[in-house]
């Protein structure tokens, strides 16, 4: 009997500390007071960055925006503001110069089943028709 | 809106993998959950200011921090799905990451917002703009100025005649319009786009003043940076075309916020001529305002020599990558302007003891600055109503974050998060169970619990198959296990304990125990024993240093004992984990 309430105590406890700290505490926050953690983790783990691995990560998010445009029938305002957040987390800031935003926005437009005679009448897009960039969104959505 | 088949190729198959990653004392004593997509992990963590965030990590960067540093053991389950599934996933979680980041960007605008509304009701003729602090207007004009100042003029001849003089004559005359019609019932949108007005006046006044950058928005050459060779000198002229044509393309954008863009575009603009002309690599201070900092003490010194040494090489690294790039030098630029601030950062910080400040991720220059303002005739009552309107919008806009993103260990957790995250990406738990298999109600019993979880998505889902990856430790000891063979009962009483093993070092935030128990099953109760029965040893022993160490030591003792009981009843959490000074220079790279 002893033996039983001993044993199921202990698990009480033993779940009880396996919650302690819930699921994972951000490793780039650790305890606020150990500076070499914090120093190691706002460096991203001390490891360099190739651009392409952000342009990437750029892409992703412009594909996932576009899809969510298309579903939402966003705003031009919102749409253009949305893509400028975007490419500021990646450190881009001129993103009208940068191809992948184009590449991006195509790949999203057909994600998104927007047919390609339809793109023209989406806000924003409809601006881009005569534009030479339009040329590469297109090649996007047709690959 | 038409619709068409978004991918013609159905045959192909795309998998996800659900993560389940076992539990270690600290960082994630219940276990976590997390879901790998392609290279990156989608998982939610607990933030120290109390937010429960959904978290995009590569999986070199996970499998680093999990793995290496928390010596925990990772399993996978994959599962298979059609392009069209796999992207309507990628992408959901893309988004709600990105709507996460809008929602607490929002928070800060709303703020900006209201300081713009209360600078123009107090009419004390200055107005806050981001990036603005990049620039000011210099008395003395030296030699590497005087360069400065001839690029800027330069790349206005490439504008008709006049065109900033009647550009921001015509700004100004929209923002009087739009300020004349502020009332209390504008809306965000309206004041987030005379924000965006005033910062497109200002860039340009920038440009039309030729203002030159502010001494302290730029990081100089440290002592050791050695000068720029021909080649880099040629890539950072062309840079230079490539932010001049940026400038004047701005110029003429339709962007709602251009002006802020331009700011950051000229002064990137002047630090390149800058670094041109001095034949050194300066770069612009990106760090946010407000921004964590963290003072070095004597102890740490010594280890952050060896942490000095990381980042200086990732530095310099950077430094090569952007000269080696041929596509997307803005990115480069950001890489290597963020890789050379943390350096000069931890250099400074080290050399002079100052402190030193800290941010994750990509850093973009901010340094707000003040213009000065005009007068706008503007309706004062109306606008002290619409201030008090933002107030309480940003209070209530608080809350509902604050209660959004609020951890609940059973309700709100990694496990119950991820799944209510993946259900959400479907229209309805029928496409659910058709695309995954199953359809798994987040808040169902005991599923909060990570490993519980895990054996239901084992069960439930269409797994294809499953993969083990063991904890640093325990794949070191199998390795030496295999190594010698003949010599696995030494091996085994070596390494069972932390006093004797070769492939850990004791660390103080591990609390004191004695034995393993992480690879042990049937003699765990006995160790955790002596475990326990250990650190209760150190806890009277710690009494002693009670004064001096403020209780640290008895509270490490009375964590210790706590996480040896799982072990007598063949449960087990503890398994040591691995510093970053304990790295060898392979290690430390994920």
């Amino acid at each position: 009997m002893s033996y039983r309430l001993l044993f199921s105590s202990t698990l009480i406890i033993a779940l009880c500390s396996s919650f302690i700290s819930g699921c994972s505490i951000s490793y780039s926050s650790g305890k606020s007071s150990d500076s070499i953690q914090s120093i190691l983790s706002s460096s991203g783990g001390g490891n360099e960055t190739k651009s392409t691995e952000s342009a990437s990560l750029y892409q992703d998010d412009v594909i996932a925006a576009t899809v969510s445009f298309v579903n939402t029938e966003g705003t031009n305002f919102d749409f253009q503001n949305q893509i400028s957040f975007i490419a500021q987390n990646h450190g881009i800031t001129d993103w009208e110069n940068e191809k992948t935003t184009y590449t991006a926005m195509g790949e999203g437009l057909r994600q998104a089943g927007v047919t390609q005679d339809n793109i023209k009448t989406l806000p924003y897009f409809n601006r881009l028709a005569s534009n030479v960039n339009y040329s590469n969104i297109l090649q996007a959505y047709q690959k | 809106m038409g619709v068409n088949s978004s991918h013609a190729n159905t045959h192909q198959q795309e998998s996800l993998d659900f993560i389940y990653v076992n539990s270690n004392i600290g960082e994630a004593a219940g276990g976590h959950t997390a879901l790998r997509i392609g290279e990156h992990v989608f998982h939610y963590q607990f933030f120290p200011n109390g937010h429960f965030l959904l978290v995009r990590d590569s999986w070199q960067q996970f499998f680093f921090f999990y793995h290496k540093l928390f010596n925990r053991s990772i399993y996978l389950a994959s599962l298979s799905l059609t392009p069209d599934d796999y992207y309507k996933i990628k992408n959901h979680f893309t988004q709600l990451l990105i709507e996460q980041q809008q929602s607490l960007q929002a928070l800060k605008e709303g703020d900006a917002h209201k300081r713009l509304i209360d600078e123009l009701i107090h009419q004390n003729h200055v107005l806050t703009i981001p990036r603005l602090g990049l620039f000011s207007v210099l008395d003395k004009i030296d030699l590497e100025n005087q360069h400065l100042e001839n690029s800027i003029k330069q790349l206005k001849t490439d504008l008709p005649p006049s065109f900033l003089k009647d550009n921001i004559s015509q700004v100004k005359k929209e923002l009087q319009l739009q300020i004349f019609f502020l009332n209390s019932h504008s809306t965000e949108q309206t004041i987030s786009h005379i924000q965006q007005t005033w910062d497109f006046l200002a860039a340009l006044h920038v440009l039309e003043q030729s203002s030159l950058l502010n001494p302290e928005s730029i990081f100089y050459p440290l002592a050791n940076e050695t000068p720029l060779n021909h080649h880099e000198k040629e890539v950072l002229k062309q840079y230079s075309e490539q932010l001049k044509h940026s400038i004047l393309s701005l110029l003429y954008s339709s962007r709602p916020d251009k002006g802020t863009a331009l700011l950051l575009q000229i002064a990137k603009y002047q630090v390149i001529i800058l670094s041109l002309t001095t034949g050194y690599l300066t770069t612009l201070d990106p760090f946010p305002e407000p921004v964590k900092s963290v003072s070095i003490d004597d102890e740490e010194r010594i280890i952050l020599e060896t942490l000095y040494e990381h980042v200086k090489k990732t530095a310099q690294a950077q430094r090569k990558l952007f000269f080696a790039e041929t596509q997307h030098y803005e990115i480069a630029w950001s890489l290597l302007e963020s890789s050379r601030a943390r350096f000069y950062e931890l250099d400074q910080g080290i050399e002079h003891q100052q402190v030193v400040r800290l941010s994750s991720g990509t850093l973009i220059p901010s340094r707000t600055g003040t213009i000065l303002l005009d007068y706008f005739p503007v309706k004062v009552s109306e606008l002290q109503s619409l201030s008090h309107k933002i107030e309480i919008q940003q209070h209530t806009k608080t809350e509902q974050i604050q209660t959004q993103l609020r951890y609940h260990i059973t309700n709100n957790n990694c496990a119950t998060a991820l799944i209510e995250s993946v259900n959400s990406a479907f229209k309805n738990p029928l496409e659910v169970k058709k695309s995954l298999g199953a359809w798994l109600p987040p808040n169902e019993t005991l599923s909060f619990i990570p490993f519980i979880f895990y054996q239901k998505i084992l069960a439930e889902y269409d797994i294809k198959h499953t993969h083990i990856i063991p904890s640093r430790r325990l794949k070191n000891l199998a390795d030496l296990y295999q190594e010698q063979p003949d010599n696995t009962l030494m091996i085994w009483l070596r390494e069972s304990n932390v006093l004797s093993s070769t492939l850990y070092e004791v660390r103080k935030e591990d609390t004191p125990f004695l034995f393993f128990t992480d690879e042990q099953v049937l003699s765990r109760p006995v160790f955790g024993l002596v475990n326990f029965s250990y650190a209760a040893i150190h806890g009277v022993m710690s009494l002693f240093t009670f004064p001096m160490d403020r209780g640290n030591a008895l509270y490490e003792s009375s964590r210790g004992m706590f996480f040896s009981l799982p072990e007598l009843a063949f449960w087990n959490i503890r398994k040591g984990t691995y510093g970053h000074t304990y790295l060898t220079p392979t290690e430390a790279s994920p």
